[in-house]
């Protein structure tokens, strides 16, 4: 076949670096405001550290004043914390920090959150995050993203697991299917939505998770638990943490499930089958924490089954089959953590990473290796700065098909790239911002610069207005960006019309420049609530663009980068602990998007628009109801999908846990009670068939001890 | 169950977010240290001489001690809180604290110009008070203890109150 020409793409005029404009204007703003707090600074500053003038009243936390008039012995009566937007996040800034100071829209999913969940995947726990969207395709598959371009090969979102990023340059995705832990020994999930490149990199445009799992000196003792129902078949764990002198942890952990076929009225072969095992190691080497050693792996083996409908050379032209597709993978990270003081400190971490997956129609091998350094110190009394440098080489084996081609097929990778990033205390307690900015060079869109500007106000202890500025791009995939091409099944049914896409050598980074705001308080000890509202602008959209040659099909497309858009939305989220034994937490999530594609690119170019959620409105009850029963409920709202003829749904998922004797819980969970079964998404580019999510009961036995 | 481990930093109560008074109880602390706490009369080099607390390394406590010092004071004496910048800011005072944010040269260089002189040093980092200091602050069941080194406070002339000693943890 000859390759088809590229007459059909419009030059469209380069955009001028419409970013600078606005970035400049932040930067100068919050320079001269900085200057201002210095001059304002400068007499104090100028004297002695004792003569510094006291500012006690900018801590006046409720109920403090009181405190400092107490006895030694009511002292120690004193709860440390009380309720609040404190929780602890490191994703925003890659330092520790607090959802209430962070300048994005932050939600912290907590290891109690997990355990309370009825999900027993990843994806399933990500229902409960506000602006995300999260849809099952079939058992085994999902469409995962956040504020808008849902898909299985949704791109804009990075996942990481531990430092370690999930998300493949293969496809511009993450494979759900393959990324699992043991959800026990998760110590949080951070979820931020809105762009992360300046500090996690290219491809962190929409969103960026990072799946934190637990220190081996927590995870210390046994844990194992068994279960079984309809859809969740059976699974079990077992994982054992010990020690060995008294600065050295480890754990090590198996687990395995098997999950039920979905429905299709076509027949569904679905299921999803994986053993999984790993362990992690934590020595800490001066036994105070200021050098600090993890070693840490996994290794995966499992079938998922699939039904795809591939063209083929001969008549008919296309077949159904169901198959079995082997997967595995594994990885090994090793990372050294130096620290200094809370202010001071760096590290620095290795990993290795393979992946391989047997489908027949898109099988691949994939390795990853990894190096990344991160130091940080305090520059001065209101400046604490953060940097880092890292490298990654990917190397990818993909096997020729008659439907997919990637030429080369084995291609390699090489990622470099550099951030810095400056938290300038403008007005001590007062008014922080956060600027900084990733370079990063990679082999086909050569370097990309990705920069931020986040002012954080904090009018008092219980509430936080943010306000930021960002740019962020999506990298080519390997499999947009080669000399191969992708068959779809005949058009025309009995005839060798297959349309075409072919990847593009010369297709650009997808750019995003987001505008966000956000607001968070906590009126009382009991309630909480944060909004955040954005509006992002992307250009250079990947489309599918008609290639008009007389010598081609004339259903053969090109990849390109001809679309534009914008995106806004709202995310309101709230926690109230309404009595001691019951809390109730939900979220309402809008998005519009809003898709410009160029004359000459095909129709499903724009199909995004109405491929995630309009509205999603979620609610969670957690009740214990004795000190050993505890009731959880959980209901979502989900709107119509009208590109892909999904109907809107509402679904609800309880379970029901007793505790008969310390170390045992017995737990009853229902899933998508309300309903026999329900569709939530479908494939796109490859031809797979969706099926849906049934009504499930599952009964659980876990031990810890 | 494993026991929990005692963190330096506030303790994160499991599903829910938290205000953190850490700095406030801390002052309020350090202050009832010094009504219980006996130094020896060289320490005061006059009879009006005031009551010093200097702190290094954190400086969210000192808003707290400078509020409570406007119009408290300590066996009579005036309160002085002093914030070093740098450990070469050293200067004789009662009490020191040490705060987290310290690096680990700024430690080592106060302690030694702090020396052997009647000073109360107090920490919140874990295995202060068995290597270098007196007194640790730790957070345990969401409260704020504190360990004792009572062979140190001794060398050094300071008379710990039986209650004090009743109330923490002596190590080593």
């Amino acid at each position: 076949m000859r390759e088809p020409s590229d007459s059909s793409r419009e030059p469209r005029p380069r955009a001028p670096r419409r970013w600078l404009l606005p970035a400049g204007v932040l930067l100068a703003v919050a320079w001269s405001a900085a200057a201002f707090a210095q001059a304002a600074d400068a007499p104090a500053g100028a004297d002695s550290p004792g003569e510094r003038p006291p500012s006690a009243d900018l801590f006046d936390v409720a109920g403090t004043d009181d405190i400092l008039k107490l006895d030694i012995e009511q002292l120690g009566r004193v709860d440390v914390v009380v309720p609040s937007l404190d929780l602890p996040v490191t994703t925003v800034s890659r330092q520790q920090s607090t959802v209430g100071r962070s300048p994005a829209a932050v939600f912290v999913i907590t290891s109690e959150m997990i355990r309370r969940s009825t999900a027993r995947n990843i994806p399933d726990l990500l229902r409960m995050v506000p602006g995300l969207q999260v849809a099952r395709i079939d058992a085994n598959k999902w469409a995962v993203t956040s504020r808008g371009f849902n898909g299985r090969f949704a791109n804009k979102l990075l996942v990481q697991i531990d430092g370690r990023t999930v998300y493949t340059p293969l496809f511009a995705g993450v494979f759900w299917d393959m990324q699992d832990t043991l959800l026990e020994d998760i110590e949080r999930i951070e979820v931020i939505r809105g762009p992360g490149a300046t500090v996690w990199g290219a491809n962190a445009v929409n969103g960026v998770i990072n799946i934190i799992t637990k220190d081996a000196r927590d995870t210390q003792g046994a844990y194992a638990q068994v279960g079984g129902g309809t859809e969740e078949r059976d699974f079990a764990a077992l994982r054992y943490g010990g020690s060995v002198g008294e600065g050295f942890r480890y754990r090590v952990y198996g687990k395995y499930f098997n999950r039920d076929d979905g429905y299709s009225p076509l027949g569904a072969f679905d299921h999803w089958r994986v053993g999984r095992g790993g362990f992690r190691m934590d020595w800490d080497l001066d036994r105070c924490r200021v050098d600090q050693l993890t070693f840490q792996g996994d290794y995966f083996d499992g079938t998922t089954g699939v039904v795809n409908t591939v063209p083929t050379p001969a008549f008919p032209y296309e077949q159904t089959l169901a198959e079995q597709t082997p997967m595995q993978g594994g990885n090994l990270l090793a990372r050294w953590t130096h620290t200094d003081s809370e202010d001071a400190g760096f590290s620095l971490q290795f990993y290795y990473d393979h992946m391989a997956d047997r489908d027949p129609n898109a099988g691949y091998d994939q390795d990853v290796f990894d190096v990344d350094f991160q130091d940080r110190f305090r520059l001065d009394a209101r400046q604490q700065i953060v940097w880092g440098l890292g490298s990654r080489w990917v190397r990818l084996d993909s096997l020729p098909t008659f439907s997919l081609v990637i030429d080369p097929a084995i291609q390699r990778r090489d990622l470099y790239s550099a951030f810095l990033q400056d938290q300038i205390t403008l007005v001590e307690d007062r008014l922080l911002l956060t600027a900084g900015c990733k370079g990063e060079h990679n082999d086909f869109t050569g370097f990309e610069f990705q920069p931020t500007a986040r002012l954080v106000w904090l009018p008092g202890e219980r509430a936080s207005a943010w306000a930021a500025f960002s740019r962020a791009v999506r990298t080519p995939s390997m499999a947009e960006s080669n000399n191969g091409r992708l068959l779809q099944p005949p058009a025309v049914s009995g005839t060798p019309s297959f349309p075409t896409l072919w990847a593009n050598t010369d297709m650009r980074s997808e750019e995003l420049l987001a505008y966000e705001l956000g607001y968070r308080a906590q009126p009382s000890d009991a309630f909480s609530w944060d909004l955040a509202l954005f509006y992002n602008v992307y250009d250079r959209l990947r489309t599918f663009n008609f290639v008009n040659d007389p010598m081609v099909d004339p259903l053969t497309f090109r990849v390109g980068n001809d679309m534009t858009g914008e995106t806004y939305g709202v995310e309101l989220s709230w926690n109230w602990k309404a009595t001691e034994h019951w809390r109730l937490s939900g979220y309402y999530a809008f998005l519009q998007m809003q898709l410009h594609a160029a004359q000459g690119t095909a129709p499903t170019d724009e199909n995004p628009e109405g491929s995630s959620p309009q509205n999603q409105v979620y609610v969670q009850s957690s009740w214990d109801l004795a000190d050993d029963l505890e009731f959880d409920v959980s209901a979502q709202y989900v709107d119509s999908l009208p590109s892909l003829s999904i109907p809107r749904y509402i679904t609800l998922d309880a379970r029901l846990a007793w505790r008969p004797r310390r170390h045992l819980e017995l737990a009853v969970v229902g899933q998508s009670l309300l309903e026999g079964h329900r569709p939530e998404f479908t494939s796109d580019l490859l031809s797979t068939r969706n099926t849906e999510v049934q009504r499930g009961v599952y009964a659980t036995a876990t031990w810890r001890h | 169950m494993p026991a929990r481990s005692v963190s330096p930093v506030a303790a994160q109560t499991s599903d829910w977010g938290v205000i953190s008074r850490e700095y406030a109880i801390k002052a309020a602390y350090l202050y009832n240290f010094g009504r219980y706490v006996t130094w020896p009369p060289e320490a005061f080099p006059s009879t009006a001489a005031p009551f010093v607390i200097s702190l290094i390394g954190q400086d969210r406590t000192a808003p707290y001690l400078e509020k409570i010092a406007r119009d408290g004071e300590i066996a009579g004496r005036s309160i002085v809180v002093q914030r070093l910048g740098t450990a070469e800011d050293f200067r004789p005072c009662h009490i020191l604290f040490i705060g987290r944010h310290a690096t680990a040269e700024q430690r080592l260089e106060i302690l030694r110009r702090v020396g052997n002189l009647p000073v109360l040093v107090v920490g919140e980092t874990p295995g202060f008070a068995q290597q270098d200091g007196i007194v640790n602050f730790y957070i345990a069941g969401n409260k704020i203890r504190f360990e004792i080194n009572h062979e140190a406070a001794k060398q050094k002339g300071l008379r710990i109150s039986a209650k004090l000693l009743a109330l923490s943890k002596i190590v080593p």
